[in-house]
């Protein structure tokens, strides 16, 4: 005869699914030909279910609780856009600095530097003459750019010449927006990135519209529809508070009844019991938050 | 972080690895549901409900994968809100809200008890049985997990976890009503 503790192993290895196929099956005949035993499967199964169902709520949990960056325009991230503001500035110092440098079209702009000697060393190579420019980094100033240093490279490619070449590069005045301001305009705000995205607040906007429900056969449990929330069950007219607050990932709401705090998830499908909280850190917070409520 | 070492890290329980997961592919997982009619909450319980369909089967070493984590987690996504829009199609509102309101099996009671036991059961002990029923972790994963001197201990600590709760359930429901 089989001992009592192998058929509470054999059991746990169904229920737990740690067995399958035909051994599986061959265990279920064995449990269908004895009532005791299929009793205490039956009584194992909703204990398993229920562990794994709080396993679950535990695990979304954790997942809810997890900062996600929000898209912001046509499907780009805080980051993205970031980094896309970013490289804007980037061209745009670019491009003045370059401006700065080749235009020469407008002569009521220019203002006239020195970044070519006017005399040219010329070095006599035999047959050919080589004009040589600076091949040092020359700093310049350049009028009313005060918050922008330029460091321009003003190193010239050797060139074949017959003649002594005199250049002058002419530098517009053009007074560019300070660092300042182009950061101000580009600056993303994004509603995830909150200075401590830890702290979760209380909100009293949009307050749900609840209506309790007496069913036997629901006695702890609850469900959405049409945004309304039903709670049913015996409150045995102990008043239970509602918590909508703001977490990192949205708004989430929470039942607070007899000394426990229950996690209202919407949308769900169909009528969920309701599982106590078991993360203490959470329950320490909803804890001062109900507190504060009440004051 | 590779797919191979997500994985190993997942077999281990390092619930880390799954938030990875979770905000890597966060937005090209809810895209399934959003742009097939789906709401953005709609969106991420799909995308929770999948990952943990895959946590569960990578942490219990039944996984074996021949294609990315991402195509694999996307392919369930995709099930998952098939499966969602034939139900939404099944059943107009009002047949939703009788179904809902006026439920057919009766073993909620029973769910309540349970929940208060386990509830009541203590860290240690709910953490030990909800690492084993639910994300099938191995004794000597659990073992090194909660800091246990060794699976034997895990073990024995299992055993005496299980037998606290199915009296701690028993004691409140007598065996007539529940085993029937």
């Amino acid at each position: 005869m089989e001992s009592n503790f192998n058929k509470e192993n054999l059991i746990d290895d169904l229920v737990s699914g740690r067995i399958s196929g035909e051994e599986a099956d061959k265990a279920l005949q064995q449990i269908q030909g004895d009532p005791a035993l299929g009793s205490d499967f039956e009584f194992q199964q909703d204990l398993v279910n229920q562990l794994q169902t709080v396993r679950k709520a535990e695990l979304k949990m954790r997942l809810d609780a997890l900062p996600i960056e929000p898209i912001l325009v046509g499907g780009l991230t805080a980051t993205g856009l970031l980094k896309l503001g970013g490289a804007a500035i980037t061209a745009t110092l670019l491009g003045v600095s370059g401006y700065l440098l080749l235009s020469d079209q407008n002569e009521d702009l220019r203002n006239s530097i020195d970044l070519i000697p006017s005399k040219v060393e010329t070095i006599d190579l035999g047959s050919t003459t080589v004009a040589q420019g600076p091949d040092k980094i020359q700093k310049f100033d350049l009028k009313g750019i005060q918050s922008l240093p330029l460091t321009v490279s003003t190193e010239v490619e050797p060139m074949l010449a017959d003649e002594t070449i005199e250049a002058e590069l002419l530098a517009p005045e053009v007074v560019p927006p300070s660092v300042t301001e182009l950061f101000e305009e580009e600056t993303i705000k994004s509603p995830e990135l909150d200075t401590n995205p830890d702290v979760i607040t209380n909100t009293t906007e949009d307050a749900t519209e609840i209506e309790n429900v007496r069913d036997e056969k629901y006695p702890f449990h609850y469900k959405y529809h049409s945004n309304k929330l039903y709670l049913y069950g015996d409150f045995k007219g102990i008043p239970y508070d509602i918590l909508e607050v703001h977490g990192k990932s949205g708004r989430v709401t929470y039942l607070s009844y007899e000394g426990e705090f229950y996690q209202l998830k919407n949308p769900i499908k169909g009528v969920k019991p309701l599982i106590p909280i078991g993360d203490k850190d959470l329950i320490k917070e909803l804890e001062i938050l109900k507190e504060e409520k009440a004051f | 972080m590779k797919d191979s070492e997500i994985l190993t890290r997942i077999s281990k329980g390092d619930e880390k690895a799954l938030d990875y997961l979770y905000k890597k592919y966060y937005r090209m997982m809810t895209r399934i549901v959003l742009s097939n009619n789906g709401t953005e909450d709609e969106a991420k319980d799909i995308y929770q409900e999948a990952l943990l369909a895959f946590w569960q089967k990578a942490i219990s070493g039944k996984l074996v994968l021949t294609s990315k984590i991402s195509t694999f987690i996307y392919s369930i996504c995709l099930n998952l809100w098939r499966k969602e829009l034939d139900r939404k199609g099944r059943f107009s509102d009002e047949e939703m809200k009788d179904e809902e309101i006026h439920p057919e099996h009766d073993k909620n009671e029973k769910v309540r008890i349970i929940n208060e036991c386990i509830n009541a059961l203590g860290d240690t002990c709910r953490k030990i049985l909800t690492y084993y029923y639910f994300d099938g972790m191995s004794m000597a994963d659990i073992a090194e997990k909660l800091d246990f001197a060794n699976t034997d201990t895990a073990k024995t600590k299992k055993y005496k976890c299980k037998k606290k709760l199915d009296s701690m359930v028993k004691s409140q429901y007598s065996a007539s009503d529940f085993l029937d």
